[in-house]
């Protein structure tokens, strides 16, 4: 059983360049160097390709440093690539698009508005009516376990559950896209453990396609169907993993063998820093 | 339950009661004592009494002056805030004047009074200008810290939620930038009330200011001293009234 996920590993492994039209997101030869001709200038992103599926969850995995988050910020449109394309949805990312829901690695919630208007937030920030969207709010937020939590304000909530709220904003519009930068990674083990199985939930029932940026290897095992392994900076693509458990998934898959031989590939191939 | 908060409360406030009795103690003696004539310090009940008889005349006296002061407040606010905001929009102005209103401010003020005097004369003009030029600063640095105050991950989140620079602004940087440009208000409004009495030193023929100087001028130290009370006065109703509306803002948008 284990060899033969290995197996089909070693199959995948190659990085796929081939467009399908089940592609959600495409990056061709995405390259971005910061204060280009500068004194300080820095290859973020070496050109690199991947694409992720219209439905899938992927998760982007690497070291600290090596550019996931900016390859996540030029699909959000929220950084240009210097060199490369990114479309989504068949059209080119030259601005952020309205259809993309985003998680940074702070809830960024407002401090003076209370959680639910705080997922109303993009509504009124796009200058649209709230009224037709409150109950959605307010059904969103009782999914991820904040039913008695309204009408808190973000201090008077834990860190985990002001980036569930955070979860509850991303998704309020709907979005086709769910964009997430290491939404976890400042939280503890245990809140990050219940984290992911409400992401794990919210996302089974609304199914956006979604691309997660993490430097946990077991986190990126648990949520995703495809992790792609990025190399120290500047950081490309250089492993394309396909997580084979079905859905839904509750924590105990991360005792079985296969999810355990499948993050030990996984470490293999990231590229540590000499010692 | 009830005694532990008295006890708390009287906790508080014991402490500068007793340095105020102190100050008056020390004071009644020195007085009484004959160490020093009345007419350099007369003693606390002297001053009581003069107060209580000039109260029609010093309350007349306190109304320019606290009038010059708001006006010099409210134009500071206006101009500290609206030029805190300008400069934090674009970095192109801020190179072009910040210096500037530095270098002034590095000037001691007083000196620049008679500058007014020549400018406007012997009006209330002159003092609402100089209280204005001198209250202006702190608001504008405290708005300028306060605009810088929203993390950056928030200007990202309304970009990804496609929000116009004035919306950002209006929705989510005004709102961080309050309790910063509160501070500089309550500042402010100090200043502005020694910019009125310096005007009035040097300018205005009115004020509580100028019966500091025409009492002194005529060893009324008793009169000098109420004054002085009286401009107290001035200075705690505006301070007061700052601090509510600095609770009431505050509050409604919780952001301390």
């Amino acid at each position: 059983m284990i060899s033969a996920v290995i197996d089909r590993l070693a199959s995948v492994e190659t990085v796929s360049m081939a467009k399908d039209a089940g592609d959600y997101v495409v990056a061709e030869r995405v390259r971005k160097i910061f204060n280009p001709g500068g004194r300080h200038e820095v290859e973020a992103v070496a050109p690199t390709s991947f694409t992720v599926k219209s439905g899938e969850f992927v998760s982007l995995l690497g070291p600290s440093g090596c550019g996931k988050s900016t390859l996540l910020m030029m699909v959000a449109g929220l950084d240009r690539p210097s060199e490369g394309t990114v479309a989504v949805a068949g059209r080119p990312m030259i601005a952020p698009r309205a259809e993309n829901g985003i998680m940074f690695q702070d809830p960024t919630l407002l401090p003076w508005k209370s959680a639910l208007e705080n997922v109303l937030f993009p509504y009124r920030a796009m200058n649209k009516p709230v009224a037709p969207h409150i109950d959605r709010a307010k059904a969103l937020l009782d999914e991820v376990g904040l039913a008695g939590f309204h009408n808190h304000k973000p201090r008077q909530l834990s860190g985990g559950m002001r980036q569930r709220v955070a979860i509850c904003r991303a998704l309020v519009f709907e979005p086709d896209l769910l964009l997430m930068d290491e939404p976890f990674s400042a939280l503890d083990a245990i809140t990050r453990d219940e984290m992911n199985l409400a992401l794990m939930k919210i996302w089974e029932e609304h199914h956006r396609t979604a691309l997660f940026v993490t430097h946990s290897i077991r986190e990126a095992v648990y949520l995703s169907d495809r992790v792609l392994v990025m190399s120290q900076r500047p950081g490309r693509v250089i492993a394309d993993v396909k997580i084979p458990f079905a859905r839904p998934r509750g924590l105990e898959i991360e005792e079985s063998a296969a999810f355990n031989e499948i993050c030990g590939y996984l470490r293999s191939k990231i590229q540590h820093r000499p010692v | 339950m009830i005694a532990i908060d008295l006890r708390a409360t009287a906790r508080q406030i014991l402490p500068p009661l007793a340095g105020l009795a102190l100050l008056f103690g020390v004071w009644s003696w020195l007085a009484a004592s004959g160490l020093v004539r009345p007419r350099i310090l007369p003693a606390p009940d002297r001053v009581w009494q003069t107060l209580q008889r000039s109260i029609g005349l010093l309350l007349e006296q306190a109304q320019p002056t606290f009038w010059a002061a708001v006006a010099g407040i409210v134009a500071a606010a206006l101009l500290g805030i609206g030029l805190g905001i300008a400069v934090s929009f674009s970095r192109r102005l801020m190179q072009a004047i910040y210096p500037t209103i530095v270098f002034f401010q590095l000037i001691p003020k007083v000196a620049l009074a008679p500058v007014f005097l020549i400018w406007f004369g012997h009006t209330i003009a002159a003092n609402v200008v100089f209280s204005v030029f001198i209250a202006f600063f702190p608001v504008l640095v405290a708005t300028i810290a306060g605009m810088q105050a929203t993390p950056p991950t928030y200007e990202r989140l309304g970009q990804s939620l496609m929000m116009p620079p004035l919306r950002v602004f209006l929705r989510v940087k005004l709102i961080f930038a309050l309790p910063q440009i509160f501070n500089g208000l309550r500042i402010g409004v100090t200043f502005a009330v020694i910019g009125v009495v310096l005007g009035e030193f040097i300018t205005v023929q009115a004020g509580l200011g100028y019966i500091i100087l025409f009492s002194a001028n005529n060893f009324e130290t008793a009169l000098l001293l109420s004054a002085i009370v009286v401009l107290c006065g001035v200075g705690i109703v505006l301070f007061a009234f700052f601090l509510a509306l600095e609770a009431v803002v505050l509050r409604l948008f919780d952001s301390r």
